[in-house]
């Protein structure tokens, strides 16, 4: 009777338990059409707008496919690496290469209601000196391509003259410095917080947003480039966990994801994953000074660390790495591979650096980094440099704001750099004066050659990049350890490859395309 | 009964008051001021302090609070030093996900704990043998390890629910139940086990007692001596440690928002703590303060309403 009756009434809860599982697995999830005209998904590594909805506030970029929906730039990179003129029309030099002429586009409007003109870009480029727009810091004052004055000489002309010749001026226009933001955004930029103010194909749908976590886009189709764009709307999901995002790729949720190179084989086999040549993972100087460490203000001590990095066997951790103590990626014209055999394992000779700069017991510092992805060559680095008596302690942060910060107050940055086809607008815009070098500080050797190349013939000039590399290798600004290839998941049967802008880790938003 | 409920709710807004306290004595305490993380390392100590004015940084810490609690009372939880965001609203949007999932994970844990010590103690014999061995290895798995091998099976393999990613109810609610489907089930293994083992040990318990032999003896229905003298002398216990396992499951989200990367409080309370917005902090500790006191005060309320003894006690 007991058993009777327990087993009716679990058997009836089972049914029902059973019944509502069946009807949950059965029904299809995700529902993210990808035929043109629906909507795409992309899983991003990193919040896009961490600070606000100003594409400036971002040394470096950030995620170039989020800002390219909402914004343009004067000038924009091709996935070759060519430079071509977005919201410009043409542009022209004058014989020193100090005075850029750019042509504007007629019938372009920002979601304000603004339109483009030469007034409105000079408002925008005179905002150069504002310590907060990061993507400015190489056209500041004492930066490394400092604009003198930017002139509207008519309506649709614009005229920039810069201190010094700099030849790569259009890249550094080339979106991160270059993006123009609406009157509005300009007269008062605390609009930024609440919404973007850009010319782009796309607007933020704020109700479906969720700062940090879920940003959608949704298409403006007056915009004049939006045949540009298939998509009516698109969707950013944050997902810092290189496992999450590679499930997200598998099982549907989202059409695109950037991979570790961990999880790429993951995606491979399950769906499909692509990959595009030119990240160098390395340590970046913040502390050229020695303002929080001071064993760094040492030229000998950068070299004397950079000796004692096995990179053969850091590279060998990692799936179709090189190692490389070039920071111009094998490929471009500024590659050194002399460098392999200057910098080549030698711990003994990296303590009698250590020994000569002052330090023969070594030193400690913080280096602090974003998420565990690099968890495996720091801990390897760490023990390397523990062997010449140098104690580097890793602290985690979870966040690239948290990240971003301690570039102003430690010593080392780890990370993957996207130099790709654009090493001169790399060093001039990030290294220089970006947040890679918030000291401002100076380097005689870097900027003759940095001067060298600008006057020249910018990225075509293989001799001139050889030495600008060797001369940031040699003076320690930056510590290579290995190339390796940026990855991609995607579904080949919803989208087609996508395609890198050559100076960015993440795609062109219009090489996001359908599949067939 | 009234006066038992006026105790509890001024006890509840007291604890809230202490955790807005705590949290913003720590986040005073911390290193650094808002001026520094806006400005960053380039800025003066001129342009810092005058930042630190801006959002009245530079006044006394009970000047502050002061402020803080006006603003407070009025659901103004301030803006965030980062992004400059309304951090009230921000938080809302986050909330419903957060919530909706440990409430969910709470009412499974609940039902299915409940009927699982109740087969426990009523079979005894191999039900009951394997009812506890099987608790017992769920309470050793952590939540974030049942939630991988979910979303590996699942996910991954059979491809029957998302991975990932979150669907508002309002969108499709059937998208929703999908969308929160593992999550809630990785949250709820180990409160599971928990609320089966005092099930079992209340109901059993409950069996035990004289009145309830008595009914027995009187030829009182299975049914109705189960479900209405033995369960409503069991809920008591069980009722106390599903308000405990609510709170857990409310804070064991943010690991589980991170491997699902679910839009969740749990993410901004990373994001915020990571990022020292302190004003952002402080919101995500009284929102959750409430939350959880809420709850807690609703179930202490029920517990009352099933046991006069508590009201008196």
């Amino acid at each position: 009777m007991r058993s009777a009756f327990f087993r009716r009434v679990v058997g009836l809860l089972s049914a029902g338990a059973l019944l509502s599982a069946g009807a949950l697995l059965s029904a299809p999830f995700g529902g993210t059409a990808t035929a043109a005209g629906s909507s795409v998904s992309i899983a991003v590594d990193n919040d896009p707008a961490p600070f606000n909805y100003d594409p400036l506030s971002l040394a470096g970029g950030g995620v170039l496919t989020f800002w390219q929906g909402m914004y343009d730039s004067l000038f924009t990179t091709t996935s070759t690496g060519a430079v071509v003129p977005q919201l410009a029309t043409s542009y022209t030099f004058n014989s020193t290469k100090t005075v850029l002429t750019i042509k504007l586009r007629t019938g372009v409007k920002f979601s304000d209601g603004s339109t483009l003109n030469a007034a409105l870009v000079k408002a925008n480029l005179d905002q150069r000196s504002q310590p907060l727009l990061g993507a400015y810091g190489a056209f500041a004052q004492g930066g490394a391509a400092e604009i003198e004055s930017v002139t509207a000489a008519n309506p649709t002309t614009v005229v920039i003259t810069f201190a010094q010749p700099t030849a790569d001026a259009p890249t550094l226009l080339a979106e991160d410095a270059g993006w123009i933001v609406g009157l509005n955004a300009i007269k008062d930029p605390s609009v930024l917080i609440k919404g973007p103010d850009g010319s782009g194909a796309y607007s933020l749908n704020t109700g479906a947003t969720i700062k940090s976590s879920i940003y959608v886009l949704t298409k403006k189709t007056s915009s004049w480039d939006s045949k540009a764009f298939p998509w009516s709307s698109v969707t950013f999901k944050v997902i810092t966990g290189q496992q999450a995002r590679a499930n997200a790729v598998v099982s549907g949720q989202v059409q695109l994801a950037v991979l570790d190179p961990l999880t790429a084989s993951f995606v491979k086999q399950r769906t499909g994953e692509t990959r595009f040549p030119g990240e160098i993972f390395g340590f970046a100087l913040f502390d050229k000074e020695g303002k929080f460490s001071e064993p760094f203000s040492s030229v000998t001590v950068r070299r004397a660390l950079s000796m004692a990095i096995n990179r053969t066997a850091l590279a060998k951790i990692h799936t179709g790495a090189t190692a490389t103590a070039s920071l111009f990626p094998s490929g471009t014209n500024g590659y050194d591979a002399a460098l392999d055999k200057q910098y080549a394992y030698n711990p003994a000779a990296a303590k009698k650096l250590l020994a000569q700069a002052g330090y023969p017991n070594g030193f400690s510092f913080t280096l602090v980094t974003i998420g565990l992805a690099n968890g495996s060559d720091l801990q390897a680095v760490q023990a390397m440099w523990k062997s010449i008596g140098v104690n580097m302690v890793i602290s985690h942060a979870a966040s690239f704001a948290t990240g971003f910060q301690a570039q102003s107050t430690t010593p080392l940055g780890y990370n993957p750099f996207t130099i790709g086809q654009d090493p001169l607008g790399f060093v001039v815009g990030f290294l220089l004066g970006g947040t890679l070098n918030l000291q401002h500080a100076t380097d005689a050797k870097i900027e003759s050659a940095v001067a060298v190349a600008q006057a020249g013939s910018g990225n075509e000039d293989t001799e001139a990049l050889v030495k600008l590399n060797d001369a940031i290798v040699n003076e320690g600004w930056f510590i290579p350890t290995y190339e390796q290839y940026v990855y991609y998941g995607y579904n080949p049967k919803e989208l087609k490859a996508p395609q890198l802008s050559g100076s960015s880790i993440y795609p062109t938003l219009s090489s996001i395309q359908p599949a067939g | 009964m009234l006066s038992y409920v006026v105790r509890r709710v001024l006890l509840g807004l007291a604890t809230v008051l202490i955790a807005v306290l705590i949290s913003f004595v720590l986040v005073h305490l911390a290193p650094g001021s808002p001026g520094e993380l806006i400005l960053g390392a380039g800025a003066t100590k001129a342009q810092i302090a005058a930042e630190n004015a801006k959002v009245g940084w530079d006044k006394p810490l009970l000047s502050q609070l002061g402020s803080y609690l006006g603003h407070l009372v009025r659901g103004n939880l301030g803006i965030s030093i980062i992004d400059g965001h309304p951090i009230g609203s921000d938080l809302l949007k986050r909330l419903p996900v957060t919530g909706l999932i440990a409430v969910l994970a709470t009412l499974v844990s609940g039902v299915a704990g409940l009927m699982l010590g109740m087969a426990a103690a009523v079979r005894g014999g191999h039900p009951d043998r394997a009812i506890n061995v099987s608790s017992g290895v769920a309470l050793s798995l952590p939540s974030f390890w049942i939630g991988v091998l979910l979303v590996y099976v699942f996910a991954i393999q059979f491809r029957i629910l998302p991975a990932t990613g979150y669907v508002s109810p309002t969108v499709s609610p059937w998208q929703w139940l999908q969308s929160i489907a593992l999550p809630v089930i990785a949250l709820s293994v180990a409160a599971t086990a928990v609320l089966a083992r005092t099930a079992r040990a209340s109901v059993a318990q409950a069996l035990d007692q004289p009145h309830v032999r008595m009914l027995r003896s009187l030829g009182t229905p299975r049914w109705r001596l189960l479900f209405v003298h033995v369960l409503r002398n069991a809920s008591v216990p069980v009722v106390s440690v599903l308000g405990i396992q609510f709170v857990a499951l409310f804070s064991g989200s943010i690991i589980i928002e991170g491997l699902f990367a679910l839009p969740g409080l749990g993410q901004a309370a990373s994001a915020a703590v990571t990022s020292h917005d302190f004003p952002a902090v402080e919101g995500v500790v009284i929102i959750s303060s409430i939350v959880v006191v809420g709850v807690s005060l609703l179930l202490d309320l029920l517990v009352a309403a099933l046991d006069p003894r508590v009201r008196t006690s």
